[in-house]
């Protein structure tokens, strides 16, 4: 797995590639944690480079948009194609990630 | 019942949904945002893919399965239905037809399945081809049943599955089990999530949330609960059915409402004052807090299965509940029909033996058999509904290739009538609408100038008249064109240039090889074929009417016989022979005096009430030597329109006959359409009156 953070005024991006997975975990949550404890306003996610994700995954994400939005902050998602990954298993699971974050997606 | 019986059974069934289908997307095109059509098509699909695999069908099962996904994309409200949707799913339609009389549908298949991943929207297709191709390649990870389902009746399960923090902590994967969960049929997840904690409070490894889930299947509660075999010691797992309430019109739906006190979400209270409130029950229930929005999808996630249980009940109860395959059916009538004529051998005997138990016997066999007979002719009608429907894509596709707006309308589809003879009644039909669209109906622009609505209308109606069923096939387009009509059956010599009677005229067009089109289409050319369609239906002993109203349409209605096996006849004699005249043809009979006879010898002219008929000698025509001493009697038949008067020597009576096939030596004789066998064990040919009328006086 590898975790890229870049800050900029304003807000600051997260990009995530390889697996995502209870094994990843910690690491994860320590990437989440500093994006919270940056202040940024809004916090951005690419997610598109990831090869598998699990449940802890997806209940990592809940937990930083509850976050950022009991702070008055934000998550946006970079656009995921169709049939990514994250969707899947998200449906599977019966996660909304779309109720979740669609609103705040970012356009391409 | 060997594998091989099996094979052909699904075949049959397969066709059948097939057919059901296509109506449904015709249908679909013009009502797009009709879910319950969506999900009939997404339902056909799937049993075809799941019958298609357990009998060995893999690449009816795999294609199928492309198409499923597509339809489940759109089921989801992740693709509208729109005429690339339907396109795809009636050209799937033929694909899955090919593949099922053994095809690989070549190109076709390819073509479909690169149509689908093509798709644009919001990546519907791409997401389906990458499901599929994602299933195929995934090893290790159960892929989804690709079997029919349980055996059991559809039935829904409600599970609440609390996991304990730890579990992921003993290997445990979720989105494995979920997925061997789905394979078990239709399948509804809600993440309870309310209990996920911001990430100060996290332990990222630790679980904290629950899930509500709701599937209908055919398997039982412990095929269910076996899914979380590894996992049930390490959760909280509720599995209960879902009770479905039977009423007067079927499966009870439960309100919302219901089903959240049901599950133990709200109390009886709650739902009464969220009633008050008279807005949306689930949305006014969300906002004053008393069930969270996670409750509420669970809750009409089940109620959307109720529903869709129900409905498929009513459906099934409404199609018959056997299926038995039609050559049992026809076997079962051979046998019906043997014993009828052994039956009316019996009473022959009887007869002799009238005071004695013999005769007792053999009335009540009588009765026995008639029923018998009734019964078994009975289970060979069917409703013309699903015939009719398949006429919609035909009409869709015709509007497509002539330009010409059109649509169906289909009423009496619940006439009923003998699946042999809808299977006859296909090309006949088939050749009509063709041109109806192609000749029968205006272009937009003309009708736009003619004051018509811009869609042209083909209509088909059926209806029972006692014996008989009639099917009208109308349009409403420009009516005949009596005048072209007379002209080209001048010049072709067919009729006088001073005819003027308009039905004599009208039936021109049933003539070989009459067209009064300047042009003829790959589609039709108009009148060109209709004499096919009269012949084809005189060999159903049906006959064909043509009405017309310049400018307001055309009419055909066929008459059928509710079956071909038994029919009413005439008994008639000829040189010591018995002869069966069709009773639908059959006018009145009369004594052939000589006063009635006018002049001249055989197939001479018969004067009744005024109306000169012409007569045909029987005993010529069937090449039977001799003159018969008595007195002749007459059948007058009306044959194609016209009367004709039958020459025998002697009227028997009424009779109803078990029609027998010919043998191919004598089936190749024309006057003669098939055999019965009396009560004397004697054999009576049934006599073809068209095909005698034509060869003799050429009508």
């Amino acid at each position: 797995m590898n975790i890229q953070i870049a800050e900029s005024p304003g807000d600051l991006l997260l990009s995530i590639d390889g697996r995502a997975g209870i094994d990843e975990s910690d690491e994860l949550a320590s990437a989440f944690r500093k994006a919270l404890e940056s202040g940024a306003p809004l916090v951005r996610l690419a997610l598109s480079g990831l090869s598998a994700v699990d449940v802890s995954f997806l209940q990592l994400l809940l937990s930083l948009e509850l976050s950022l939005s009991r702070g008055g902050r934000s998550l946006a998602l970079r656009p995921l194609p169709a049939g990514h990954v994250l969707l899947q298993v998200a449906d599977l699971l019966g996660i909304n990630v779309k109720r979740l974050l669609a609103s705040k997606t970012e356009s391409a | 019942m060997n594998f091989e019986d099996n094979q052909a059974l699904f075949i049959e069934e397969a066709r059948d949904r097939l057919q059901t289908i296509e109506g449904s997307l015709v249908i679909l095109e013009k009502q797009p945002a009709d879910m319950d059509l969506v999900n009939e098509v997404f339902r056909g699909l799937h049993t075809i893919k799941g019958s298609g695999s357990m009998f060995g069908f893999q690449s009816v099962a795999d294609f199928t399965h492309h198409v499923e996904s597509l339809f489940d994309e759109v089921r989801s409200g992740h693709f509208p239905v729109d005429s690339r949707i339907i396109d795809i799913g009636l050209r799937s339609v033929d694909c899955i037809s090919l593949l099922l009389a053994g095809g690989d549908g070549g190109e076709e298949r390819l073509g479909i399945l690169s149509a689908i991943e093509g798709l644009e929207g919001d990546g519907a297709g791409e997401r389906v081809s990458r499901a599929v191709r994602a299933a195929e390649a995934e090893e290790g990870e159960p892929r989804p049943r690709v079997t029919a389902p349980g055996s059991g009746p559809e039935r829904i399960f409600r599970l609440s599955f609390r996991p304990q923090k730890d579990l992921l902590h003993r290997g445990v994967r979720l989105e494995t089990l979920f997925r061997e969960l789905s394979s078990l049929g239709s399948c509804h997840v809600t993440a309870v999530t309310e209990a996920v904690p911001e990430l100060g409070e996290l332990e990222p490894s630790l679980l904290h949330m629950s899930w509500l889930i709701t599937i209908s299947t055919r398997e039982d509660l412990e095929a269910v609960r076996s899914v979380f075999i590894f996992v049930e010691d390490y959760c909280e797992l509720a599995i209960s059915p879902v009770e479905l309430g039977a009423g007067e019109e079927g499966i009870m739906v439960p309100k919302l409402g219901e089903i959240l006190v049901d599950r133990g979400f709200l109390q009886d209270s709650d739902v009464e004052e969220i009633r008050q409130e008279q807005k949306p029950f689930g949305a006014v229930a969300i906002d004053k807090g008393k069930v969270s929005a996670e409750h509420v999808e669970a809750a009409l996630a089940e109620q959307a299965m109720v529903r869709t249980i129900g409905s498929e009940r009513e459906s099934r109860q409404e199609a018959a509940t056997i299926r038995v395959r039609k050559e049992k059916l026809d076997g079962l009538m051979d046998l019906v029909g043997e014993l009828v004529i052994l039956q009316a051998m019996m009473e022959q005997e009887a007869k002799k033996d009238s005071a004695g138990a013999f005769a007792s016997l053999s009335e009540n066999l009588g009765r026995l058999s008639a029923d018998l007979r009734d019964t078994s002719m009975s289970m060979r009608i069917v409703p013309l509904q699903e015939f009719f429907m398949g006429f919609q894509r035909l009409v869709r596709d015709l509007s497509a290739q002539v330009g010409k707006p059109l649509r169906l309308e289909i009423s009496g589809g619940s006439t009923e009538l003998d699946k042999n003879v809808i299977e006859l009644l296909k090309d006949p039909l088939v050749h009509i609408i063709r041109n109806s669209a192609d000749h029968g109906v205006e272009t937009p622009e003309l009708r736009s100038r003619l004051g018509k609505a811009p869609v042209a209308t083909i209509s088909i109606d059926a209806r029972q008249v006692g014996p008989r069923v009639e099917i009208s096939i109308a349009d409403d387009g420009a009516g005949l064109d009596m005048g072209r009509i007379r002209e080209r059956a001048v010049e072709k010599g067919l009729i006088g240039a001073g005819e003027t009677d308009e039905e004599r005229i009208r039936s021109m067009v049933f003539e070989p090889g009459f067209s009064t089109s300047e042009k003829t289409t790959d589609i039709s050319g108009r009148g060109v074929g209709l004499d096919v369609v009269k012949r084809n239906l005189e060999r159903l002993r049906g006959e064909v009417s043509l009405s017309s109203e310049e400018g307001r349409g055309a009419k055909l209605t066929l008459s059928i016989p509710l079956t071909l096996v038994i029919i009413d006849g005439l008994l008639v004699m000829i040189g010591g022979h018995n002869y069966v005249i069709g009773l639908n043809q059959v006018q009145e009979c009369v004594d052939m005096t000589a006063s009635a006879r006018g002049a001249g010898g055989r197939d001479s002219m018969l004067n009744l009430r005024g109306m000169t008929i012409p007569i045909i000698a029987l005993r010529e025509s069937l090449m039977i030597d001799g003159d018969y001493d008595g007195l002749a009697r007459l059948v007058i038949v009306n044959s194609e329109g016209a009367s004709v008067g039958l020459e025998v020597d002697a009227v028997v009576g009424r009779k109803q006959v078990v029609i027998k096939p010919l043998s191919r030596a004598v089936s190749s004789i024309k006057a003669v359409s098939g055999a019965t066998i009396l009560g004397d064990g004697s054999v009576a040919l049934i006599l073809d009156v068209a095909e005698i009328v034509r060869a003799r006086i050429g009508r």
